[in-house]
Formats: structure tokens, C-alpha cells, sequence
């Protein structure tokens, strides 16, 4: 490069001095806060490892602009054939989303920016022709080659700059992706405690249609008054009518779990969700530096870092080229109509004598205190969302401990007890079957809280940065 | 006369007098008084008069096998044991107060001092806890009394205190063979739970015979043609109309006293009254299991559920398989009637005893509360009270014809 430099600059013998000075210029140029470097092969297997690091799976190919596939690949045959975890559900999602693949996509436009950035402006040829009006004589000819030098010495600084931009972009894409995985993963929660909970509302359907039936025979026999079977057949009509929205309301939310995985024709009805397990023993992570982990790991607060990087790097090329112009290098060759015919070098010196970039640099110098200080409250709130996380996380498994360790117990307890009274006639069909819907709301209660631990803890990783090992928990 | 004609004579006279002198373990024509489940009180004589100890104390009472429940009674029982004198004894009374509250002693219908009466601040001060009180009197009459706090009634005499008091008289107008007595009493104990209710007012759910309900009450073995004398006592809130199977009787005392021999008209059901006595006698003349019960049919029966829904005439079968589906346990009960408890032995909360059951020796008999069986005997043995009357073929009920759907039931 500094070659180039030299070639390009060299007009007659140069002095030692000016050379030099070039030279260093564009060694001051090359110094500076340095960025991640891009790979020239227009592959994104860094972004790719990092993407696939902090969700646990890997992207499908047809985010890759390299691999030369803009079609969705078709999803393996068995990949819908057992029922989903959420694991599986997430690898779906990963390797099919095609919104969440054109968000990765997105790579490839900023990666363009850095490719931009290295590519030398294009030198110019002029030429012209005169014909002499009036006078006899023979036409001029001019003909000139011009080339920006200061070009060849601000492209390492303007690639740099590209770089960190791209680094940015990076983050802010990768985050972008991270945040649409949380969303599937709260989606196959919602649907997954949605479908368990129209089960069990099923069962109490059941249990309240069958006493409507008993309490509509009692009246026909003449055992109660038409007023209370009327009251016991309202309940009934609530009841269906309660199901019938739950059933609309599950296949808004299955739905939405199709168009997250990026599946249409058969495959929409293909698939099923595992039903959920019981909360795994070992709980919350409650010893570890959240806060620390989440300001290491987060990518949010990277791009914001990555800006103030940028905004540090662009202000220092700035200063550093403040007192020098444009600089352009050429040969020029002309021939008149009188005279000899001309060839000879040319060289144009922008002089910065009222403009030295002062309002570059002050934009500049603004957007490097905006960016500091966006860092900073990024960074606040990125604590105060991993701490409201951790806590979340506690509070809903105690709450889904107490629902599936104490209450659900002593609700089918309850059950038990009334099963003996009724067995001696001291209790009646009536309340026996509602306190077993009892027993069976509470079993609702506790796949909901059961959801929203499950909610919580991905919102958690998400705090911190996505995924990361943890050695003991089992995930649904 | 000669002197072996005159000693022919006095051995005569002697053994015609003996022949005609009333006959008792008292040296009277009468036994004594059975209390079944409750026993008599013990008494210790002192310079002539009969003491007699009582502690009131919180109690146990095994009401049947599987349902105790904690009670309220005297010398760890409930009814407490009887007190049996005679007319004319002096006697001693010394209560002693074991309860968490104050109490007192009355002996209900018995003639005594006012300051004897036990009414608490009217007639003496309470016997506080840990106190001992003594009552002394003399037995100016006979008949059949009971003795119950007069302090906190509602709470004492709910929980169980009270007891039988069956003052003999020197001789009876007729000779008595077997002489039992009885304290009806009630209860509203949760089916689950162990301790009377005292608030409640009408809606008991346990009726007894001296603490114990059927079929956990021993039968009364009589021999026939004895003269059989049964006592009852009241201090329930309801009357108890008591039936006897098999014989008509009549009324022969009550707590006020005997009863003329003009006012005796034949029945087979007795009202006890609530504070009251009565006392009936009757031949048992034919051989047999006879019945004794209340005949108010609720109490008749154990714990029993009074919310349950009214099933009669509901057919259940198509709707079983429906519940079991949640229910696993469930069997459709109450549309043919309550029998499904007689024959049914399901499992049944703790401390809690079926409403109805019971075994004779054609099947479930289905019964609870205040129900016995009285078995007149030929000869008695020790088998009598555990072995069935076998009628003779002529004087035995028997299916002449069998119902075409006579298995087949409404809801089955």
C-alpha cells in the first residue's frame, strides 16, 4: 500500500522529507483504535459461530449469501414427525425463519459498506478538442490522467472506520436475531401451556356437563325445582362457550408458532408439542455476578461500545487530517495548433485554509460524547433488566414449586377425603365432582406458573446474552 | 299332733314361706339393674351410709368399632356408670371436678334438701376445677333418676354428662326377672372429626343406647317367658318414641314414680320425653329376635349426610362412566334409596362408621343409632347372644313367587 503511495507521489526526485511525511502519515492512519476484521471470502462463519454460541443451534444456510442459496432449504422429513421440545422447536426456527434469516441477511449489506471502503476512487481521463473559429490552423488537443493521492492514503483509515461500522452492525444484527429466539422461545411456551390447559378445560367441561345432565334428570323426575337445573345449565353453556374461545385462542397462537418455524402447506398441521415436564430439581442460579456476566456478554451494549469505538476513531483520522486537502497526481499531455505538442505531469493541493474539517470534528466530538454516554445508560439498563430477570426467575419457580409441591397435593387430597365421605352418603355427587374441577384448576394454576418459569428463565438468558451452559438445568 | 307331725308341720310352713317370699339378690323380687356398656357405680359403705365417688372429666367413648369420639362424662365414661340404691338408703355423693370449667351435681327427680338440689348459684356455688363437693340425702322413693350437671348445660350435657340413678324399692308389686336400663343420647359429631358439637340444636347426627350405636350394641338375651322391665332415659333435645318388636307392653314408672296399675294401658311404642324417665315391663312370651329401636327413622341411622342430593328415580348408568372418567372411585349411588349402604362396604373417612349396616342371618338388616336386638331364648347358654333364632319352617317367611325383574333396578 505505502508502495502505491510512493509510486503514485513520486513527481521528479522527491525529497527525503516529504516522502517521509507521507509515509507517516499514512502509518498515523494505520494507528489508531483498530476494529474486527472482516472476511474477504464474503463468508460469515464468525457471526454464524457467534449466533449459534448464544442460541445452541446454527442458522439455516439460506442466511449465507455465500453459499450461494437464496431459497429455503426443505425441512428434513423428520423433523416434524416426534413431538417438539423446544429445543427442536428453536432449531426450527434457526434454520427455516426466513424474517429471522433476512435479519441475519443484513450482514451482507453492511459487509458491503466495508468492501466499499477498501476499493480506491477510480482515476479520472479527461480529454478535450479546439477547433479554432476563424482562423486558419489545426485543431488542439489536450488529453490528462488524474489520480487522487490522498485517496491511496485515507483508504486504510476510511477501511478501519468501515470495519467498526460493520462490527456494529454485527452486534446490533446478531441481537436483532437473539430477541426474535426469545420470542419463539416465549411463543412455544404460551402455546405449549395453551394446549395442556384446553386439555384439562376440557375435563371440566366434562365434569360440569355430566352434572347438568344428573341435575336435568332430578327435575324430570320431580326431585328438584326447574330453578336450579336452569342455574346448573348456565354454568354449562358459560362453560362451552369459555372452551370455544381457548380453541380459537390456540390456533391464533399455533399459528403464530407456524410462521415462526417458516412452515406452510402440510407441514402447518404436521407438527405437535411435546407436553410439559415437571419442574427440573435444580433450580435458579442464584450465586452468580449477573450484572457482570450480562455486560461482558450482552450485544446491545457491544454495538453501543462498538459506536463510541467508531465515533473515537473517526474523530481521531479527522484531527489527524484536518491540515491536509485533497491531492490529486496526473499526467497531462496536449498539443495546440501552433505550438509543440506537450506531455507533462500535474499535481492540484487543495490548501485548508478556511476549512480544516472543524465542523467534522465537531459533529464528531458531539456524537462521541452522545455515544459515551449511550453506552453508559445502556449499560444501566441492561443491569436493571438482569436483575429484574434474576428475580423473576426466583419468584416464578417458587411460585411453580408451591403450585405443583403444595397446593396441587392437597387439591387432589381434598379429592380423596370427598371420594371416602361420598362413598358413605355424607357428601353428594355434586360437590365430590366440583372439588375435583377445583383439583383440576389448580393443576391449570400450575402450568401457568410452570410457563412462566420457563418464560422467565429464557428472559434471563436473554438478559445475559443468550445461551449459555448451564451444567444442571434441563430445559422442557 | 305328734312331734314328728309338728316338725312335718314347721319344715312345711318353713318351705311354703320360702316358696312364697319374694325372690332377689337383695332379698327381694327383683334383680339388679343392668346398665349395658355403662356398668353400675361402685359405692363403699361409711357408718351406714352408701358412698358413692364421681369424677367429671373429658372421656373417650368408643361409640363403635372405628368411631371414638371425646366427650364430656364421669369416671372416664359417658353415660357415666349407674348409681343403684334402695329406697331408705342414706347416701353420699362426692363429686370431683376434672373439667377445664366450673360444674355441679343434680339429681334429677329425686326428692332431697333444696341446698342438695346441685342447681349451681342457686342452690350451692360451682365446683370449680380440681374442687370435690359433697352431697348427702336420704332415699325417700324408688324409681328410675338420672344425674347431670346443672352448670353450662348446654356445653356439659351435649358433650355427654349424665348417668343413671335406679333407686329399688323394698319389694316390687311384681316380680321382676331381668331389669336393664338405658340413657339415650345424641350427638352431632363431623363424620372425620371426634368432638360433639355442644352449639348444635336439632340437627344431630348420632343417636345412641348408653354410648353405643348399632350394630355395635350387645343384644339383650332373655329367657322366655321372663318378666322384663327395660328403663330409658331422656336428656336429648328430642322425644324418642321407642318400640319394642314382638310383644306390647306397658308403662310401669316414670322419674315422677310408679305408675298406678288403673293407668297402665297396653303400647308397643313409648315416648321418652326430653328430662324424663320411663320405664316399661313386658312377658317375653314367644321366642324370637325382636327388635328394640327409636322409631324416628333418622335415628335409626349413623352419620348421615343431610345435603345429599334427592337421586330417587334418577337413572344414573349412562352418566357413571362419564364421572369415572375424573373419578376413578365413583359408583352411582341413591336412585334406588339408600340400601347401596346397607350392603356396600366402601372405604369411609377416618373415625366414622357407616350409616347404615349391620348383618342378621338372612343378609344386611341396614340399621344404625338407636336399634338393638332382643333374643328371647328357650334355655340360655353362652351361645345365645351370638347366635340367630332359627324359626321353625311353618313360622318362617318365604318367597312364593320370584319377580320377573326382580334384580333389575332403576339407575343399574
Amino acid at each position: 500500500m505505502w508502495h502505491e503511495a510512493y509510486r503514485y507521489a513520486r513527481i521528479g526526485p522527491m525529497k527525503k522529507s516529504v516522502y517521509l511525511t507521507f509515509v507517516l502519515g499514512v502509518l498515523l492512519c494505520a494507528g489508531g483504535p483498530s476494529c474486527a476484521h472482516v472476511h474477504s471470502d464474503g463468508s460469515f462463519v464468525v457471526e454464524r459461530e457467534i449466533v449459534e454460541e448464544r442460541t445452541g443451534f446454527a442458522l439455516g444456510a439460506a442466511a449465507d449469501a455465500a453459499e450461494g442459496s437464496d431459497a429455503l432449504s426443505p425441512l428434513p422429513t423428520a423433523a416434524l414427525s416426534e413431538p417438539l421440545g423446544v429445543d427442536d422447536f428453536l432449531k426450527l426456527v434457526l434454520l427455516n425463519n426466513p424474517r429471522l434469516l433476512a435479519t441475519f441477511a443484513e450482514l451482507g449489506i453492511e459487509r458491503s459498506e466495508v468492501v466499499r471502503a477498501g476499493i480506491l476512487r477510480n482515476p479520472t481521463l479527461s480529454g478535450s478538442v479546439g477547433f479554432p473559429l476563424g482562423a486558419l490552423g489545426a485543431p488542439s488537443l489536450g488529453l490528462g490522467f488524474v489520480q487522487s493521492l490522498l485517496d491511496v492514503f485515507v483508504r486504510p483509515m476510511r477501511l478501519r472506520l468501515a470495519q467498526c461500522g460493520y462490527a456494529q452492525a454485527q452486534s446490533r444484527i446478531i441481537q436483532t436475531v437473539l430477541n426474535m429466539t426469545l420470542e419463539a422461545q416465549e411463543a412455544f411456551f404460551q402455546l405449549q401451556a395453551s394446549q395442556e390447559l384446553l386439555l384439562l378445560q376440557h375435563t371440566v367441561k366434562d365434569a360440569t356437563h355430566v352434572a347438568t345432565r344428573l341435575k336435568c334428570k332430578q327435575w324430570q323426575a320431580g326431585n328438584i325445582a326447574e330453578l336450579e337445573y336452569r342455574q346448573q345449565q348456565a354454568l354449562d353453556e358459560q362453560m362451552q362457550l369459555d372452551l370455544d374461545v381457548a380453541q380459537a385462542s390456540l390456533i391464533k397462537e399455533r399459528e403464530g408458532c407456524n410462521v415462526l418455524m417458516g412452515l406452510w402447506s402440510s407441514d402447518v398441521h404436521r407438527w405437535t408439542i411435546k407436553r410439559p415436564d415437571v419442574l427440573p430439581k435444580q433450580g435458579a442460579l442464584a450465586s452468580e455476578d449477573y450484572e457482570s456476566i450480562a455486560v461482558l456478554r450482552r450485544l446491545d451494549l457491544e454495538a453501543a461500545r462498538q459506536k463510541l469505538q467508531l465515533a473515537q476513531q473517526a474523530l481521531h483520522y479527522a484531527k489527524t487530517m484536518r491540515f491536509i486537502g485533497e491531492i490529486d497526481v496526473g499526467i497531462s499531455a496536449s498539443r495546440d495548433s501552433e505550438g509543440p505538442r506537450l506531455l507533462g505531469p500535474s499535481l492540484s493541493l487543495e490548501l485548508p485554509l478556511f476549512n480544516r474539517r472543524q465542523p467534522l470534528i465537531a459533529r464528531l466530538e458531539a456524537e462521541m460524547r452522545q455515544a459515551r454516554l449511550l453506552v453508559q445508560a445502556t449499560a444501566i439498563e441492561i443491569r436493571s433488566e438482569v436483575r429484574q430477570a434474576a428475580y423473576n426467575v426466583q419468584v416464578t419457580r417458587a411460585i411453580a414449586e408451591r403450585n405443583a409441591d403444595k397446593l396441587v397435593p392437597i387439591r387432589h387430597q381434598i379429592v380423596s377425603l370427598s371420594q371416602l365421605y361420598y362413598n358413605n352418603m355424607l357428601l353428594g355427587m355434586y360437590p365430590l365432582v366440583a372439588n375435583k374441577q377445583a383439583e383440576i384448576m389448580a393443576r391449570r394454576q400450575s402450568i401457568e406458573a410452570m410457563r412462566n418459569y420457563w418464560v422467565s428463565q429464557a428472559r434471563l438468558e436473554r438478559a445475559l446474552g443468550g445461551r449459555r451452559p448451564y451444567a444442571t438445568e434441563e430445559q422442557p | 299332733m305328734s312331734t314328728s307331725q309338728w316338725t312335718r308341720l314347721a319344715w312345711g310352713v318353713l318351705w311354703l314361706f320360702a316358696a312364697l317370699r319374694p325372690f332377689s339378690v337383695h332379698a327381694a323380687n327383683y334383680p339388679k339393674t343392668e346398665t349395658p356398656h355403662a356398668g353400675t357405680l361402685a359405692y363403699r359403705l361409711e357408718q351406714g351410709v352408701k358412698v358413692f365417688e364421681l369424677t367429671a372429666e373429658p372421656v373417650k367413648r368408643e361409640m363403635a368399632s372405628g368411631l371414638v369420639i371425646k366427650g364430656w362424662g364421669y369416671n372416664g365414661q359417658t353415660p357415666g356408670p349407674t348409681i343403684e340404691a334402695n329406697e331408705g338408703d342414706r347416701i353420699r355423693v362426692l363429686l370431683t371436678n376434672h373439667l377445664p370449667e366450673a360444674t355441679s351435681i343434680h339429681f334429677h327427680g329425686v326428692l332431697l334438701p333444696s341446698g342438695m338440689d346441685g342447681v349451681s348459684g342457686l342452690n350451692q356455688p360451682r365446683i370449680e376445677p380440681g374442687e370435690t363437693y359433697a352431697y348427702e340425702f336420704l332415699l325417700k322413693q324408688h324409681g328410675t333418676q338420672m344425674y347431670h350437671p346443672h352448670a353450662d348445660e348446654t356445653t356439659q350435657m351435649a358433650l355427654g354428662m349424665m348417668g343413671l340413678f335406679v333407686i329399688h324399692p323394698k319389694q316390687e308389686p311384681r316380680r321382676i326377672d331381668r331389669d336393664f336400663a338405658f340413657f339415650l343420647q345424641e350427638w352431632d359429631v363431623t363424620p372425620g372429626a371426634s368432638k360433639p358439637n355442644p352449639i348444635t340444636m336439632t340437627d344431630f347426627n348420632l343417636f345412641s343406647f348408653n354410648g353405643r350405636v348399632y350394630p355395635h350394641l350387645d343384644p339383650l338375651v332373655v329367657k322366655r317367658g321372663e318378666r322384663v322391665r327395660i328403663r330409658f332415659a331422656n336428656l336429648t333435645m328430642d322425644s324418642h318414641p321407642i318400640h319394642v318388636h314382638g310383644v306390647s307392653f306397658v308403662q310401669t314408672g316414670t322419674d315422677g314414680g310408679p305408675t298406678p296399675l288403673s293407668a297402665q294401658f297396653p303400647e308397643t311404642t313409648i315416648n321418652v320425653l326430653p328430662g324424663s324417665t320411663r320405664d316399661f315391663e313386658f312377658i317375653a312370651h314367644t321366642s324370637g329376635d325382636w327388635a328394640m329401636h327409636c322409631h324416628k327413622s333418622h335415628h335409626t341411622m349413623n352419620q348421615m349426610g343431610h345435603d345429599v342430593p334427592n337421586m330417587i328415580g334418577v337413572d344414573q348408568t349412562q352418566d357413571t362412566e362419564a364421572v369415572q372418567k375424573i373419578l376413578p372411585e365413583y359408583m352411582a349411588m341413591g336412585s334406588d334409596g339408600m340400601d347401596d349402604m346397607a350392603s356396600m362396604h366402601m372405604p369411609g373417612p377416618v373415625n366414622t362408621v357407616p350409616m347404615m349396616s349391620g348383618t342378621g342371618p338372612f343378609g344386611p338388616i341396614g340399621m344404625g343409632g338407636m336399634f338393638l336386638v332382643i333374643k328371647v331364648r328357650d334355655e340360655i347358654d353362652n351361645s345365645s347372644a351370638t347366635s340367630w333364632y332359627k324359626s321353625p319352617p311353618t313360622e318362617q317367611a318365604h318367597r312364593v313367587r320370584s319377580g320377573a325383574n326382580a334384580q333389575q333396578k332403576s339407575g343399574r
